[in-house]
């Protein structure tokens, strides 16, 4: 009933082009998350999937049904704003059941599924206030309500925590992800937050300028990254992506020069005198006497579990290294780096990843 | 507030004398124009007052008391109460329906956007002469319509009456352009997502008129219909141009009444009592409209 499928989907306004074609699958109980930076076409994608904007090219389905001709409301969609779209107006209870009135559906109805979406996101208390009187929190879960109350084959989420404070937020990510289990309904959600992409979703697509990057489960996509974009785009702090140069290849074994230290990597291909760029998580840098990388600190935050390092390489590029270690350099500290255990990405001059994964895909 | 407790109150209270001094341009205008005029014309309504030379005699209420009997006076109210009940909800109702129809995006709407409202940059001269030549019973715009479907032509604004629905008619025309102005800013301020919602909601146009775009727009209904209800009961350059008051004093306004009174008979005090009378009229109906507004914010 809820797969989405989405072949060769478009979007242009007049001449601009702002998704030339994305096709996806999305199986029926799925939390798939889409991400990008702003303007990726992250929320013209959901909102061409609900109905809400007309679709250039391609096709729609839903639960099977080609829905690129059908309403919006006739398509078995919730959605949930970023700006909520509660009725200002409405109480909380008239916000949650205006949809199932408007469909005609029985008092009893009405009244089971109101109760039944009211338990679950403890709204009791409020059902008789107007939005106004709500914190922003509240406001939330009654939107994510009015959506439950409908039982729709597909719930959509259009940034819908952007708005909140962070510790509401982190708070809400968890409610939404227990909702998923509870209701095992497929859901849509679109964030800039690479957190909430990576803690919520089932699958992660990664977008840019209205074409897919990539997909797959968080913990693929981040270790095994198809480019540079989305290796840059997934984890924090940010993956140091550090220019080098190819040498002493031989197979699948090569070196990256990286401020005067050979660095092995294994690829997937390349030459001898590439350009590439040189990806490593910032826990992969260790604080090191005799490391091979020497760097100046620029700066020190303690984050309490773990310490992060912000330093210059003698060319002048920036990086940032996670420590865990409990004696920490100075600013201004000449440090030595070496290379702990964890993947080193390798992407080639355009940012494709030319790394060799060992083992088996995650 | 004791005196020690520096701590407390805002500085407004510490110093009220400062927050005078900033209303002070307004409070002073406003004395000046309006509060003193208002009290200065309930003093010259007590008084048997002549425009010109300087025949003043203080009579009390008795203006007040011939305004009681005064069937004319009367007649003026009946007239004034009618043009209003005919031109409120009428031009109301159309500034909404047209701003309804006009918003929004798309060349052909912006077009008539402007049109609508260009009748309002007209004078009531210019109005009142182009509705008297539409009018008209010997050359209107209407004649050739009439001798189409072998009727007598009419003379609509020397009809007993056809003529005060004339005027409103003229009056709707000249004057729908703000209040459809104000609807569409008010229209502009919903937010879409909610159009949306509703959409999702498979809310019908009727319902999503009914329960999303009224209720969002009511506080600009009600300025509307205020600002409606002051404008209408002070209808006179029409009357007066298209009409003069008749036919046998059926369209003479309020207005018109402390004109004649006023500076064709220079019985400035009785004129100043008719003002009185129109100014508590006017009063009451604003009133009783601000207060069902905020009985409906309440609920």
């Amino acid at each position: 009933m809820g797969q989405v499928s989405l072949r060769s989907v478009s979007k242009s306004y007049g001449s601009a082009m702002v998704i030339p074609g994305v096709s996806l699958d999305i199986a029926e109980g799925e939390f798939v998350v889409f991400v990008g930076p702003s303007g990726c076409g992250k929320s013209t994608l959901l909102r061409m999937i609900a109905g809400l904007e007309d679709i250039t090219g391609g096709e729609v389905r839903i639960g099977g049904k080609r829905v690129n001709d059908v309403a919006a409301r006739d398509r078995g969609v919730a959605m949930v704003f970023q700006n909520y779209a509660l009725y200002p107006h409405m109480s909380v209870r008239e916000n949650m059941v205006f949809g199932l009135q408007n469909l005609g559906t029985s008092k009893a109805e009405i009244a089971e599924r109101l109760s039944r979406a009211v338990q679950i996101l403890q709204l009791e208390p409020y059902l008789d206030r107007k939005p106004r009187a709500l914190s922003g929190g509240q406001r939330q879960r009654v939107a994510i309500g009015r959506a439950i109350v409908r039982e729709p084959q597909v719930f959509l989420f259009d940034e819908p925590l952007s708005n909140l404070d962070a510790a509401l937020r982190v708070q809400m990510r968890t409610e939404i992800a227990k909702l998923h289990h509870r209701l095992g309904a497929t859901m849509i959600y679109v964030t800039h937050d690479q957190t909430e992409a990576m803690t919520m979703a089932d699958r992660i697509v990664v977008l840019r300028a209205g074409l897919i990057e990539q997909v797959g489960t968080p913990i693929e996509l981040y270790e095994r990254p198809a480019n540079s974009f989305v290796a840059g785009f997934l984890g924090a702090p940010k993956i140091n992506l550090i220019p080098g140069v190819m040498t002493g290849v031989r197979g699948a074994d090569a070196a990256v020069d990286l401020a005067g230290a050979r660095v092995p990597v294994r690829i997937t291909g390349g030459a001898e005198g590439d350009k590439v760029t040189l990806g490593l998580r910032p826990d992969v840098l260790v604080l090191q006497p005799e490391g091979p990388i020497p760097a100046t600190v620029d700066v020190v935050e303690e984050l309490g579990n773990v310490k992060l390092i912000y330093a210059t390489l003698p060319g002048g590029h920036p990086v940032v290294a996670e420590l865990r270690s409990p004696a920490l350099p100075k600013v201004g500290d000449a440090i030595r780096l070496a290379l702990g255990d964890g993947q080193r990405h390798v992407f080639d001059a355009e940012g494709r990843a030319i790394t060799l994964h060992e083992g088996p895909r995650a | 507030m004791s005196g020690g407790g520096a701590s407390g109150g805002s500085p407004g209270r510490r110093a009220p004398g400062v927050a005078f001094l900033f209303l002070a341009p307004f409070l002073v205008i406003y004395a000046i124009f309006l509060v003193y005029p208002l009290f200065k014309g309930f003093w010259i309504s007590l008084h048997d007052w002549e425009l010109a030379g300087g025949y003043r005699e203080y009579i009390g209420f008795l203006n007040y008391e011939d305004l009681w009997t005064d069937k004319l006076f009367w007649r003026t109210v009946r007239n004034t109460l009618y043009f209003v009940a005919l031109t409120v909800p009428t031009m109301t109702l159309l500034a909404l329906l047209l701003a309804l129809a006009v918003h929004g995006t798309g060349r052909l709407r912006s077009i008539l956007r402007s049109v609508f409202f260009m009748s309002s940059v007209f004078s009531v001269t210019v109005v009142t002469l182009v509705w008297s030549m539409v009018l008209s019973a010997d050359q209107g715009l209407l004649v050739p319509l009439w001798h189409a479907i072998g009727i007598k032509p009419v003379n609509f604004l020397a009809h007993p009456t056809l003529a005060m629905p004339s005027i409103a008619l003229a009056t709707l025309w000249w004057g729908v352009g703000l209040p459809m102005a104000l609807f569409l800013a008010a229209l502009g301020q919903i937010p879409q997502e909610l159009y949306e919602a509703a959409e999702l909601d498979h809310a019908s146009r009727w319902t999503v008129l009914r329960r999303i775009t009224l209720p969002s727009i009511r506080h600009t209904l009600l300025l509307v219909v205020v600002l409606q209800i002051i404008g209408q009961f002070q209808i006179f350059g029409q009357a007066m141009l298209m009409t003069q008051g008749g036919p046998a004093n059926k369209t003479k306004t309020m207005v018109q009444y402390i004109y004649d009174t006023g500076f064709r008979d220079w019985q400035v005090g009785y004129a100043s009592a008719i003002a009185m009378a129109l100014f508590l009229l006017m009063l009451g109906f604003s009133m009783l409209q601000l207060w069902l507004g905020r009985k409906g914010d309440e609920a």
